[in-house]
């Protein structure tokens, strides 16, 4: 028999979550292990079991397993990779630490730099030079680079990063320096720049390659321990893991290239909200997650994530942009606020209410948890309002204390600010959702978009308590909460086509394009694509290649991504990429273009293979009591605690509907809906909120 | 709804909004804007302000010289065109350096909000443009009118149309027209983005008008500033700098006195103003004065009305820091991101953990003319930054502007669209003043005509190349900078000069000071320091008095022996530095 199953997994800090599907009749089944930091593969390998049981199948049914982790994060934060040099082009060794000469905070002298991976002591430089045309000025002296092969092995390096000025339109140099590196110094790892992040802007690819190269033997070492724990389950599936753009490679490519899985995690749960979206027909969502310590804000436009460049990972001062080391490679856009439950509410020297950036996280954790927190967080808040349910804390696996966040908030909020409790935790609970919306106002303008557009699909354990007043505050009118929020993520493995991208810096003008070197660039992405998913077991007619290109006016600092037409390119075609180019720039501006002319930094290719189908089933209907209860919970809107009843998410079916207030409770969270809101469960059993003026206005 | 006083609640929401608002204004207008000193060095500023002209809120970009400039012109707007004179869809323009932020590159945009045909607030935003006519960007000029098209206070629009007679004169007076207009127009939907969110923000709250708001944010931040003030010793602390000038030393003399909750900061005893182009208007002076006080005293607090009103500026007009038309302005950065350090040179003696040892300062902008090898002309302007002042309890950061807030642009940036090659960008190994915290370093930076088809011309706005950054509580100074072309030549520092494409202009960026003494530098971070050749064996013992092994590891015995000599040696001179 043909495996049928499929199985997504993502190993988060606290949990790896697992959902497995059959293909056939689209019944998945979920599992939930403590991640196993030491060795993430005995998590997986626990998970898998328990899925397995779970669907009553046997491993050999497994066909795919498609796997998202934060190990690359937590490699590069906790420092943990191997000793890394760097290899420049004479006069640039210090390229990667002077990078923009910047202070990314205005007013503060105590700011704090990244620091680059590898110190100064191990960054080292040839003498070779290349133009900005890719013409040679200095050729590479070979005596050269082998004495540096023995400075290097005296220095005791395990892995090596080789970034040459300009090699994004010449990789010539880099490769041959590699070639005498690699055959004085084997078993060190050798990633180039050009082949990593082939792109203009020495700093940024000089920190996007070293990061690649420093976690790169831990990651073979993880990927090659999954794999074998999956032989011995006795399963011949193939491994796929997912990057941080929300495609899909191979264990080899992410072995060459681990700096692109940097945010697969965060990549799956967006795939999810998209996922969701398109099954029900809404294209366009802000995807919104909220966690222990932050908040996590995305755009879902026609059914896709929207993707960067680059973004930043390490932050070390206060979370602040700027103070993390850049990362050029695609990944979903997201923002990311230091805005979660754990968040710590203070009174600052105005006698205002701030929250966060400092999160209490799972240890010692909010006041109300009883494990050593006694700083009032987002989460006491939360539970004082009548939001959560101190006995049904993670499904009532865990007790949590209402008088120790009552007590907390008392303490630190209420009594400076002569505030009642009851004042200070909606204060608080308030604040975080305005610093929300803030952020994903910001985000969607930094699109051009205007959010009020854009159904919010909320998850994360804190996603659904904030929902509804975040999207109030947007003037968001629809709310969509999947079921099963806190596997969210791991649907969106499944739900992504298998999927690669290339980009190649090649800067012209418009006008003065050389339309032969970029048909050959675009047919050497193309081939390369194609043959990855033919490796892969795609045929040939389900491939689809998308092309774009990276233009600007002339003088503008930021590029905008256009689409660019198949086929052979050449000057008469030329007037297809302006007219492509003024659409794109007359979306996001709103303006037509002034008459500058236009410039391309770089080409890219995506080649993916087919959406794959899939449709979700519970294994078992519901049979219980929709409404389990009733609790007093806070809403301004009748002045105080209002009688609210009480839903047992697992019991409700498609079709069902009923106003707010309401509180509709899971074992990973809990839906608030406010008295403007009116619930329905659709027949994907999504909860859909519409915020109106009809339904539940207030009785009090 | 309505507020007779706002609860704390309440404000906070609002506060937030319109930071929000304000940073939908410049994230608009960075995103849009085209120019590349605007978009890649980040050089843009934008902010809200109520209906009498106070400023309440400023994106979390922007820099100092433009931002508290800003708070002051628009109170010249208002003078030039008063509220019942402003009808819905008029546009203020002006790059006066009096009126603004010090020179004509510099325009500013200012759009009253109306409301009910009433005007609620103000949006404004300044943009340094690509051009502005007159000479290439630089120091040079001796009088205003060399500098380029000024723009008095005027109308960009009238009731939503264009002012066409007024475009029609900018374009035919700048080496880019598309660019600049393309800009102007950019900044003027910014700012149209600004006022629909506030009227927005208005809407949904109720709310009439924002001065209620405007004086609860602003009395909080004077409050929050006064309290700052009080909490320093009353009195009375004087500091001097010399700096190179352009073609003579210029003297910045500053008097701070604390007198309860009001600091009043007086530049007498400075040099007159110069014959060339780095004057500073007294606006500017305000501007960075008021920063250097903000980042040591209330970094936190929002620049705005109130944080300005305990805060009293004054500088000797005619004075190089009150300079008076037509003096020339150009190149008024040099002088004026010096002012911090100045200012914190006094407050040293007041809260010294609380300020910066000095830094290399003003940015040192390069600015290169010419033709390529195919005859195409070309223009190219970057900025490049020394090292900064160390900190009372950290190490200045190396190569990072500060007072300014620009970035610096990549070599291949700078190689892809010109025929210019930067040979070398490097650290400068002992550039970074000694102290128990080390002042940051400053860089090589080797610069190669190699494609240009003829001499270019070039021109620089360098300073501290006699007067280094100097160290505080004990630290030393960090190293001078240095400016010297391969071909002999040691050219002034601030003159356009005419450059052939074979010469290498080779600059060495200064070293910021450090703070408190060397003697006391954790011995195995002067170990770090000379693994990576940050600092030389040499200078680790001549300077910090530590003794490295032959394989770089602390020899704590002698290193223990020479530092107690040296102490010993020192008390025996006296207290010789400062």
């Amino acid at each position: 028999m043909e495996p049928r199953l499929r199985v997504g997994i993502d190993i988060g800090g606290t949990f790896t979550d697992l959902i497995l599907v059959d293909d056939r009749s689209g019944t998945c089944w979920v599992a939930k292990t403590l991640t196993t930091a030491d060795d993430p593969a005995v998590g997986v390998r626990r998970a898998l079991l328990q899925g397995l049981e779970l669907a009553g199948a046997p491993a050999e049914q497994i066909r795919a397993v498609i796997h998202g982790t934060t190990l690359v994060t937590n490699a590069i934060i906790e420092r943990k990779g191997d000793k890394t040099a760097l290899v420049t082009t004479a006069g640039f060794r210090d390229a990667v630490e002077i990078a923009r000469e910047h202070r990314y905070d205005m007013y503060d002298i105590f700011i704090e730099r990244p620091k680059p991976i590898a110190p100064r002591h191990l960054r080292f430089e040839v003498n070779e030079r290349l133009l900005a045309d890719g013409s040679v000025y200095r050729p590479v002296d070979p005596a050269e680079v082998e004495a540096l092969a023995e400075r290097l092995r005296r220095a005791g390096v395990e892995a090596i990063a080789i970034c040459f000025l300009h090699s994004y339109r010449n990789p010539a140099h880099e490769r041959q320096v590699a070639a005498i590196l690699a055959e004085r110094l084997p078993g060190v790892r050798i990633s180039l720049s050009s082949e990593v992040v082939g792109e203009i802007r020495e700093y940024e690819r000089t920190s996007t390659t070293l990061a690649n190269v420093y976690v790169q033997r831990i990651v073979e070492g993880y990927l090659d321990r999954l794999q074998r724990e999956l032989t011995e389950l006795g399963s011949t599936a193939t491994l796929l893991i997912m990057l941080s753009s929300g495609g899909i490679c191979t264990v080899e490519t992410a072995r060459r290239f681990p700096v692109r899985l940097i945010e697969s995690g965060p990549a799956a749960g967006a795939l999810a909200a998209a996922y969701v979206g398109r099954l029900t027909g809404r294209p366009n969502l802000l995807a919104f997650d909220m966690g222990g310590t932050t908040a996590k804000a995305c755009l879902i436009e026609q059914g896709r994530p929207l993707i960067t460049t680059e973004f930043e990972v390490d932050r070390v001062y206060r979370f602040k942009k700027g103070s993390g080391l850049p990362i050029k490679a695609s990944s979903i856009e997201l923002i990311e606020i230091g805005a979660g439950g754990g968040s710590i509410a203070h009174v600052d020297q105005f006698g205002l209410i701030k929250i966060g950036p400092d999160s209490a996280g799972s240890q010692p954790g909010p006041a109300c948890y009883g494990l050593g927190g006694t700083r009032p967080t987002v989460t006491d808040a939360d539970l004082v309002l009548g939001y959560l349910d101190p006995d049904f804390f993670l499904g009532g696996t865990m007790q949590i204390s209402r008088e120790a966040a009552e007590e907390a908030i008392e303490r630190e909020i209420a009594r400076p600010l002569g505030l009642s409790v009851l004042e200070a935790a909606w204060s608080i609970h308030h604040l975080v959702n305005e610093n929300m919306a803030s952020a994903a106002r910001i985000h969607a303008v930094e699109h051009g978009k205007d959010v009020r557009a854009y159904p919010l699909f909320a998850s994360g354990g804190a996603g659904p308590v904030h929902a509804y007043r975040v999207a109030e505050l947007l003037g968001i009118r629809e709310i969509l909460c999947p079921f099963a929020a806190g596997v969210g993520s791991s649907i969106g493995f499944l739900a992504a086509p298998l999927a690669f991208d290339f980009v190649r810096s090649a800067y012209a003008r418009l006008d003065q394009v050389d339309w032969d070197t970029i048909n050959a660039l675009y047919r050497e992405m193309e081939d390369e694509g194609r043959q990855l998913l033919a490796e892969s077991g795609v045929p040939p007619e389900q491939v689809s290649v998308t092309r774009t290109a990276d233009m600007r006016l002339l003088g503008q600092a930021h590029e905008i991504r256009v689409p660019i037409p198949g086929g052979e390119l050449g000057p008469q075609r030329a007037g297809e990429v302006l007219r492509a180019f003024e659409t794109v720039y007359r979306d996001l501006y709103k303006r037509a273009r002034p008459g500058v002319p236009i410039e391309i930094m770089s080409w890219r290719v995506l080649v993916s293979g087919p959406q794959p189908e899939l449709t979700l089933r519970q294994p078992e209907p519901p049979v219980g009591e929709r409404r389990k209860g009733q609790r007093p919970v806070y809403f301004p809107e009748f002045g105080g605690f209002h009688p609210t009843p009480v839903y047992d998410r697992y019991q409700l079916r498609p079709g069902d509907c009923f106003d707010g207030p309401a509180i509709i409770e899971e074992r990973e969270s809990t839906v608030v809906v406010g008295p403007r809101g009116r619930v329905a469960v659709d027949q994907h059993l999504n909860l859909v909120i519409r915020l109106g003026d009809g339904g539940g206005s207030p009785r009090a | 709804m309505a507020h007779a006083a706002i609860d704390p609640l309440t404000l906070e929401v609002f506060w937030s909004r319109l930071i929000a608002v304000v940073n939908e204004q410049a994230t608009s207008l960075i995103w849009s804007a085209f120019s590349p000193s605007v978009a890649e060095a980040g050089d843009i500023s934008a902010c809200v302000f109520d209906s009498r002209g106070y400023m309440i809120a400023q994106a979390v970009t922007g820099t100092p010289g433009h931002i508290n400039s800003m708070a002051r012109c628009i109170q010249h707007c208002l003078d030039a065109y008063p509220l019942e004179t402003l009808e819905p869809g008029d546009v203020l323009i002006t790059n006066d350096p009096w009126k603004t932020s010090g020179h004509l590159h510099d325009v500013t945009i200012v759009t009253p909000i109306f409301r009910d045909g009433r005007v609620v607030a103000f949006f404004g935003n300044i943009c340094h443009l690509a051009d502005i006519g007159g000479r290439p960007f630089s120091a040079d000029a001796r009088e205003l009118y060399e500098e380029g098209l000024f723009i008095p206070i005027t109308k960009l629009f009238m009731a939503g149309k264009p002012n066409e007679e007024l475009l029609k004169i900018i374009r035919a007076n700048v080496r880019e027209p598309e660019a600049v207009v393309g800009d102007l127009h950019a900044m003027t939907a910014a700012n149209d983005v600004g006022g629909e969110r506030l009227l927005e923000f208005m809407d949904e709250f109720g709310l009439e008008r924002i001065e209620p708001l405007a004086d609860e944010v602003i009395s909080r931040s004077e409050r929050a500033m006064r309290d700052a003030i009080a909490r320093l010793p009353d009195g009375v602390y004087r500091h001097q700098v010399t700096m190179d000038g352009y073609d003579q030393p210029v003297t910045l003399a500053v008097t701070v006195t604390v007198r309860g909750s009001d600091l009043f900061v007086d530049y007498d005893g400075t040099s007159p103003a110069s014959d060339y182009g780095i004057n500073v208007v007294m606006n500017y002076t305000e501007a960075y004065t008021t920063f250097g006080i903000k980042c040591a005293l209330v970094p936190d607090v929002p620049n705005n009305e109130g944080s300005f009103r305990p805060v009293h500026i004054t500088a000797p007009v005619g004075s190089i820091l009150n300079c008076q038309p037509p003096a020339p302005v150009a190149g008024r950065h040099i002088i004026g991101q010096w002012l911090p350090s100045v200012v914190h040179g006094a407050l040293a003696q007041a809260m010294p953990d609380r300020v910066l040892a000095e830094g290399s300062s003003n940015l040192w902008n390069t600015q290169f003319v010419g033709v390529d090898r195919e005859g195409r002309p070309f223009t190219m302007l970057f900025f490049n930054s020394g090292g900064m002042g160390a900190r009372p309890n950290k190490d200045g950061l190396s190569s990072t502007a500060f007072p300014s807030g620009v970035q610096g642009t990549p070599a291949e940036i700078v190689e892809a669209r010109s025929p210019l090659m930067m040979v070398r960008r490097e650290f400068r190994t002992d550039s970074g003043g000694p102290g128990k915290y080390r002042g940051g370093l400053g860089h090589w930076l080797v610069i190669r005509g190699v494609r240009a088809g003829k001499p270019y011309r070039f021109s620089p706005f360098f300073d501290r190349t006699n007067n280094p950054a100097r160290g505080y509580l004990g630290g030393k100074s960090g190293a001078p900078g240095v400016y010297e072309l391969s071909d002999g030549r040691r050219p002034n520092p601030k003159e356009t000069i005419w450059v052939d494409p074979e010469t290498d202009i080779v600059i060495g960026l200064p070293g910021g000071g450090g703070f408190g003494d060397p003697l006391e530098r954790d011995p195995l971070a002067v170990r770090d320091d000379v693994l990576n050749e940050l600092v030389s064996l040499e200078r680790a013992r001549e300077d910090y008095g530590v003794v490295l092994t032959a394989d770089l590891e602390v020899d704590w015995d002698a290193t223990a022996r020479l530092r107690a000599a040296r102490r010993a040696a020192a008390a025996g001179e006296g207290d010789a530095d400062t």
